[in-house]
């Protein structure tokens, strides 16, 4: 573990909601726990699903985890999956626009509203 | 215990003659004696009952039964005396043999029990002592042998009880070499029989026995009491010797390997290391450890040696480097290196020594040794291929070594070879990352006229002098650029990645005049390279403008900086942009600001603001309250070390950075073109 905060309560949980493939992650995504959300995007772009990322419990992303988001939304441009951000707290969610991630994902409030 | 129980079985069945048979006999003698004194049948069936029970009573083992037969013999007796018609003289005959009779019955009962008893006991304990496991000897005042079982017999080398209670004291003890446990030769008075003799009450005394003739070792525990008699005078010494080389073969074995392993990763120094190995396997492994790696000279370089005497340490070093073997040598550690197969000498012949001498002299010194014995082992790395050698060598204790020694030396070799294996990888490894991270190193910043600039540096992880993170300040056309950047990902990959985007943005803002340019540039190439490479920056482009100084921010997916002005309070200056490397085109923007003397602007990565404290992050907030009231560049960064050590809890988890730029006087006379042809 080489982050300094614990990650007790990251956890990354994957569920079929209509033909969608919805990840939800909690807690914090940074270098400890980036790869786990990485290979549970991963796992659902292979289902050749729509993807959805539910963010909304997450409490904080570094860099790590940006590049997760980043790396799924090249993927899914790449193979033409439909890839949808359930949008996370303000605090991550300014991340997103920071780096100019906002304008090129499809971000909705709520992940149920992704099927349509 | 098996052997006891089979002893008290036998035991238990008593042989002795039943006193009924006897009654049976005696009655049928009796009558047979009467009827060739042609006696009446009344008589002779008389007679018979009255002696028969005497006769018995005389054969008769217990008090009991003599008891019996005596009662039986007084009422048989009576009844006679009252049916028949005797005289009066006759009568008193009867009864003084019946009285008499009765009385010797009863004595010779008591004493055939004693004795009885007697040879029971003995008989008892001859066969318990000779069906002992353990060697049992006792000896008299003068020390002389007066019984030894079998297990003794065997113990001390004879092949009968007899030819052990026949041997002389001297022949018995010069059999064999005794040494205490921790290796000093054990005298005769330690001895516990001695010690009982001398009226002491010893402990049971570990010893370890070496035969001359064929360097056996044994491990023995030997107890000794003392037999008194009735004044107290101890008469006779009981010696118990249990062998427990078994036992303590297992614990040598457990212990040493148990030892080496902790030795072994508990530093990835290999040559102390090793010495520590070699140290532990004597004396009781062997009389001499050593340990041998092949250098890349083609010498067999002798790391370790251990003897428990140091002059015989420094007598062997000596000899080594004077006398180094060479893999190219025939026989010895150059073979075992060359096959990786153990060798065990059990008695190194005087030839061999004679071939692997260099000259006589060597001859001479290898001799002085004495060896005796000799096992040399390869130390294995994982693949098994052999790294070194491990060689045991017994020589004053006349000890031979046996196959269990041999696999146990093997086991010893296989983990110190896996140990040498990763602490020279380690090394390897350690001295290759951090010759390449000082390559990667943020050069020194440079003086820049008008300005002090002041950096901050942290690479998260031990090792790691170079992480994700970077900064850069150097001159451009007409001015300065200064940068801090942060790259994702981690280790090798993170700060080759590092050192690339560094490099780039620096040709690029060389060769753009203008930020926005460069970033686009970078962007693009980072794009560009295999796999995801992403970076974010913030540069800042500082020209002078009189008194004060023109500071143009462009922020790429990068925090925006701070700017004190005037010690006071900390705002951050710039708008954000595209993180570099994700996508072919982004949006950046220029926000140009003036810096007065006396104003710092301070640029930082993530790992500031992302830094964890006890619940929560260092965060924006934090940063600005710790930036307030900088005067200069220095005090900037000092602020945010001093406010980060104190939030801080656990480890760093993220690599920091940040650059401080202050604006101070101007410099006459200098023109940003002359400080871009110098730096050229």
């Amino acid at each position: 573990m080489i982050a300094g905060i614990p990650d007790s309560d990251f956890s990354v949980d994957v569920h079929a909601q209509g033909a969608a493939q919805v990840v939800v992650v909690r807690g914090e995504v940074d270098i400890a726990t980036a790869d786990a959300v990485r290979a549970e995007l991963h796992g659902a772009f292979e289902r050749k699903a729509t993807v959805v990322l539910d963010l909304r419990e997450v409490a904080f992303m570094d860099t790590q985890g940006l590049a997760v988001v980043i790396e799924a939304e090249r993927a899914a441009a790449n193979d033409g999956t439909r890839f949808v951000v359930a949008r996370a707290p303000d605090q991550v969610h300014r991340l997103f626009d920071m780096i100019g991630l906002t304008p090129r994902l499809t971000i909705v409030a709520d992940p149920a509203a992704a099927d349509s | 215990v098996n052997d006891l129980r089979d002893a008290a079985a036998r035991l238990s069945t008593p042989r002795e003659v039943g006193p009924s048979w006897v009654a049976t006999a005696i009655a049928l003698a009796t009558v047979a004696a009467l009827t060739v004194l042609d006696a009446s049948w009344d008589e002779v069936i008389s007679s018979t009952v009255v002696i028969a029970p005497f006769i018995a009573a005389l054969f008769a083992s217990s008090r009991q039964t003599a008891f019996v037969a005596v009662v039986a013999a007084a009422s048989a007796l009576l009844s006679w005396i009252w049916n028949d018609n005797f005289g009066a003289a006759d009568y008193l005959v009867r009864a003084g043999i019946v009285v008499l009779g009765g009385v010797f019955a009863v004595l010779a009962a008591r004493t055939r029990e004693g004795a009885g008893r007697a040879e029971a006991l003995g008989a008892q304990l001859t066969a318990a002592l000779s069906n002992l496991a353990e060697a049992v000897v006792v000896q008299d005042r003068e020390q002389r042998l007066v019984y030894a079982n079998e297990a003794a017999a065997q113990t001390l080398g004879f092949g009968s009880v007899r030819a052990l209670l026949t041997a002389p004291t001297e022949e018995v003890r010069d059999l064999s070499d005794f040494y205490n446990e921790d290796g000093s030769p054990l005298m005769p008075e330690q001895y516990p029989s001695r010690r009982v003799l001398r009226g002491e009450d010893p402990p049971p005394l570990r010893m370890r026995v070496i035969d001359r003739a064929t360097g056996t070792e044994r491990w023995r525990v030997t107890k000794a009491r003392g037999a008194r008699d009735g004044r107290g005078e101890t008469r006779l010494v009981v010696t118990v010797i249990e062998d427990i080389t078994e036992q303590k073969r297992a614990e040598l074995a457990q212990r040493l390997l148990a030892r080496a392993g902790a030795a072994l990763s508990s530093s990835l120094n290999y040559e102390r290391t090793l010495q520590e190995v070699a140290d532990l396997a004597v004396p009781e492994l062997a009389d001499w450890c050593g340990v041998s790696i092949p250098n890349r000279h083609g010498l067999i370089e002798q790391v370790a040696v251990a003897h428990s005497d140091p002059d015989k340490v420094a007598f062997a070093r000596r000899l080594g480097e004077r006398y180094p073997s060479r893999v190219s040598d025939e026989g010895g550690a150059a073979q075992v290196l060359r096959d990786g197969m153990s060798q065990l000498i059990p008695e190194i012949p005087q030839e061999l020594l004679e071939e692997a001498a260099v000259d006589a002299e060597h001859l001479e010194l290898v001799r002085s040794i004495g060896i005796r014995s000799g096992i040399v082992v390869p130390m294995t790395a994982a693949s098994g291929r052999p790294i070194g050698v491990l060689s045991l060598v017994d020589a004053e204790s006349g000890r031979v070594f046996s196959e269990a020694d041999l696999e146990l030396c093997e086991e010893l070799g296989r983990r110190a070879g896996i140990a040498v294996e990763n602490a020279r990888l380690y090394t390897e490894r350690t001295m290759i990352a951090h010759t390449l991270q000082r390559a990667l190193l943020p050069p020194a910043l440079p003086d820049i006229a008008g300005f002090s600039l002041s950096a901050l540096y942290r690479p998260a992880g031990e090792e790691n002098w170079v992480g994700g993170d970077f900064y850069d300040a150097f001159a451009v056309r007409d001015g300065w650029v200064a940068v801090v950047g942060d790259v994702a990902g981690r280790g090798a990959q993170a700060a080759s990645l590092t050192a690339f985007a560094r490099h780039v943005f620096r040709t690029a803002a060389q060769l753009h005049d203008d930020p926005l340019d460069a970033v686009a540039y970078l962007n693009r190439q980072l794009y560009d390279r295999p796999g995801q490479a992403l970076c974010t920056v913030c540069c800042v482009h500082l020209r002078a403008s009189g008194a004060a100084a023109e500071a143009t921010v462009v922020c790429a997916g990068h925090p925006l900086p701070y700017a004190v002005r005037q010690a006071g309070a900390a705002e951050m200056v710039g708008g954000w942009g595209t993180m570099l490397g994700a996508w072919p085109q982004g949006g950046w923007s220029r926000t140009t600001t003036t810096l007065e003397p006396g104003d710092v602007l301070v640029l930082y990565t993530d790992g500031v603001t992302d830094a964890s404290g006890a619940e929560d992050r260092f965060g924006e907030d934090r940063l600005r309250a710790a930036l307030a009231e900088s005067r200069d560049a220095e005090d900037a960064l000092r602020r945010i070390a001093d406010g980060l050590a104190d939030f801080e809890e656990g480890e760093q988890a993220d690599d920091t950075a940040a650059l401080a730029i202050a604006r101070t006087e101007p410099a006459a006379g200098t023109a940003p073109r002359d400080q871009l042809d110098s730096a050229a």
